[in-house]
């Protein structure tokens, strides 16, 4: 198979891992190599589906032993098959990375012969990436549930970051869609790395020349949808990887039909808007000093579809607001709807030397289509309907109706999506809130 | 009204900020003459460059307002807005008078014009570090052409040479005939002709444009095809510099070879994806 062919084939199956960030590492371009790694992270290019193109991002083999009802890599699918050699690939990145198509690789495998031998050609590739190209920018790897811990030392060492994935959020899921994985396979490995990164912490600061051991620290993805887990059980297991396993990231793939297996929702809708809802729960957790619990309950363990977790919470607590601009803890101006994290920054900033009005909200750029009805001004509140319950929460969701055009948009997109769950699809995303959810700015 | 016409340079500029202060006629407007439209009550003071007052203005920002506050008026001297000039100059006065509040006082009218426009310049500068795209030259030189609104290459050129600092490269400002270069020593600016015109790329070259496009096309996911969302972060002005949007497989248009005529078949040519039937129609478009 000639080499287009094959990045083809190993592009297609890896385009539905989303962990993909180039961020979360800075590392100085260095005389003589090629390269560096920035934190922020820096976009290349945005595909069809508009989604962020920093890594490139291949499996080095669709070959798999393993059978993932999921997966379109799994054993049992009839699918044309291939395999990088570890010095095709790394010329491959490099050659791309000097053309500014790229920030680095992202790489992730079948599982070809066994963990550890897919682990190894890995590894391969990296480490000519590394050593005969001294290349410095970022690299993202993912480990393979099973692999040894020897395997993941190396890895490790080697990438900037590397991550396991959960894909399914219970036991029961994975017992039944991906039989030859287990909990501790995947929480194994996933410890191992925590422990590798902290260790290797205090490592660096004993002797700075310590080899760094992931960096960029670690990640990983669930499928949404492939199985009935609640977003109440999506979202407490998001939040106990973040705190028992210090993950960086924890992201969320709607699960797109890939396969026939009777074990699966036969159905052609993809839960884009609950993918969506997850993300801005998950921002909220992050970024916004949000508890779970706070977001969701055990009681209606789906977010709603109609609000955005942060309106949402903000409609159950409307006694705490509207909230004076000129006073309210930053902590508080996080949680106002529309303001997000940057602009509560501006806020706090701006209003040292002088007393804010709307006027020089405006100029600071906050966004008062939501924020309107949840903040006062020098004490006036300047919304376009009262402050009670039933009138704002009627523009709040007639205000995401008015997203015609995009709605539309995503209503041709979506032509075969049934939204079961919520069963009409004005509730889709708007524009603005696709891009919140993925600036975060909430 | 009075009218300030100084000659284009940052020095030019500095020189005009002098002036304001020693002549007795302040400013009303600061300008590059070529863009002005004259006005009946017009007085005009033509700005004479020169190095001493250049610095004594440079002197005088770092001292009264620092570092960040040069950072910030020589970014926003590169903006394309015909009214830079004159609110740098606003934010000048004020900075010489207030110090190091400016930087806080973000909604001051005075200072936020400048704010607006430094973000927008910066924004540029970050889509350039994002959207240049280069390709190898027979001589081994990597070349770039882009198409930026601010004049921003001199604030990419550090970017790209120390992450390519192994590789000699060229980048082309269609837009402000402006040309960085650099030659792994350094890296300078040079103005070029309108008629420049760019070098060919080198044979092996194509093959890496192909592959990258071939990655581009697999990596996107169908049910999930976004055409707005992925407008607005790649707006479609820089799309004529885009590998990605404007490469055109030779062999597909010709169809000659039996394995590539078959896939285009099943692919793109009877039921082209909207994503695709767009590309090909846009190279060209700016
Ligand atoms: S192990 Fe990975 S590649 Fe193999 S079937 Fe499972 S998810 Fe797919």
């Amino acid at each position: 198979m000639d080499l287009q062919s094959k990045l083809e084939v190993l592009t297609s199956a890896a385009k539905y891992d989303v962990a993909c960030t180039s961020s979360g590492v800075d590392r100085a371009a260095k005389d003589g190599s090629l390269g560096d790694a920035q934190s922020c992270g820096i976009c290349h290019s945005f595909s069809a589906d508009g989604r962020c193109i920093a890594l490139l991002k291949v499996l080095m083999t669709n070959e798999c032993i393993y059978d993932c009802q999921y997966c379109v890599n799994r054993a049992s699918n009839e699918t044309t098959r291939t395999t990088f050699t570890p010095q095709e690939l790394a010329e491959l990145t490099i050659e791309f990375y000097r053309r500014n198509f790229i920030e680095g690789l992202f790489l992730s495998s079948g599982v070809i012969k066994s963990p550890d031998y897919a682990m190894e050609r890995m590894c391969q590739a990296i480490s000519i990436l590394r050593d005969e190209y001294r290349f410095r920018g970022y690299i993202h790897a993912k480990a393979i549930p099973g692999a040894s811990t020897e395997s993941i030392d190396r890895l490790g060492l080697l990438a900037d970051r590397i991550s396991v994935n959960i894909e399914l959020p219970s036991q029961e899921g994975l017992k039944k869609l991906a039989p030859d994985k287990h909990k501790t396979s995947i929480l194994g490995p996933m410890s191992h790395i925590r422990d590798g990164i902290s260790q290797n912490k205090s490592d660096l600061v004993r002797y700075r020349r310590a080899p760094k051991f992931a960096p960029a620290g670690q990640s990983t993805q669930m499928i949404i949808g492939a199985t009935p887990d609640s977003d109440f059980q999506i979202l407490r297991l998001t939040s106990s990887l973040y705190q028992t396993y210090q993950l960086k990231r924890v992201f969320f793939s709607a699960y797109v039909p890939v396969s026939d297996s009777a074990l699966l929702p036969q159905t052609n809708a993809v839960p884009f808007l609950r993918e969506h809802r997850l993300y801005q729960a998950d921002w909220l957790l992050r970024f916004y000093q949000f508890d779970v619990d706070e977001i969701i309950n055990e009681e209606e363990p789906f977010l709603d579809p109609y609000l955005d977790p942060k309106c949402n919470w903000a409609m159950n607590h409307l006694d705490q607001f509207p909230l004076e601009v000129n006073k309210a803890e930053y902590e508080m101006l996080l949680r106002v709807p529309g303001i997000g994290v940057e602009g509560a920054k501006r806020i706090v900033r701006a209003r040292r030397t002088q007393k804010l009005g709307f006027d020089h909200l405006k100029k600071l750029r906050i966004v008062l289509k939501r924020a309107q009805y949840f903040i006062t001004c020098s004490g006036s509140f300047e919304a376009d309907t009262p402050f009670a319950r039933a009138n704002i929460y009627e523009k709040l969701t007639t205000n995401a109706n008015k997203q015609r055009g995009f709605r539309e948009v995503m209503q041709a997109q979506n032509a075969s999506q049934q939204l079961t769950l919520f069963d009409s699809s004005i509730y889709l995303p708007s524009r603005e809130d696709v891009q919140k959810s993925l600036t975060g700015q909430l | 009204m009075v009218v300030y016409f100084y000659d284009g340079s940052l020095e030019g500029f500095f020189s005009a900020i002098f002036d304001a202060y020693t002549c007795k006629d302040k400013p009303d407007i600061i300008t590059v003459s070529e863009n002005f439209q004259s006005m009946i009550d017009q007085v005009s003071h033509y700005v004479e460059t020169e190095q001493h007052k250049y610095e004594r203005v440079y002197a005088g920002i770092i001292d009264h307002i620092g570092r960040g506050g040069y950072q910030t008026v020589k970014t926003v001297f590169l903006s394309p807005s015909p009214q830079r000039e004159t609110i740098l100059y606003h934010y000048l006065e004020y900075g010489f008078k207030v110090g190091s509040k400016v930087h806080v006082d973000i909604a001051h009218e005075l200072v936020n014009p400048v704010m607006r426009l430094k973000r927008e310049t910066g924004m540029e500068a970050h889509r350039i570090r994002m959207f240049a795209r280069f390709s190898r030259m027979d001589n081994g030189v990597y070349f770039a052409k882009i198409n930026p609104k601010c004049n921003v290459l001199p604030l990419v050129m550090d970017h790209f040479s120390r992450r390519f600092n192994i590789q000699p490269f060229a980048i082309y400002d269609e837009v402000h005939h402006l040309l960085g270069l650099y030659d792994m020593k350094g890296w300078h600016l040079r103005y070029v002709e309108d008629d420049f015109e760019p070098p060919d790329c080198d044979v092996d070259d194509v093959h890496y444009q192909k592959l990258w496009k071939a990655f581009y096309d697999a990596v996107s996911i169908e049910e999930r095809v976004n055409h707005p969302l992925r407008r607005n972060f790649m707006p479609m002005r820089f799309w004529s510099n885009l590998t990605e949007m404007t490469y055109i497989d030779a062999a597909d248009t010709i169809g000659a070879d039996a394995d590539i005529s078959e896939r285009s078949k099943s692919g793109s040519e009877s039921t082209p994806l909207p994503g695709q039937a767009y590309t090909r129609a846009l190279p060209l478009e700016v």
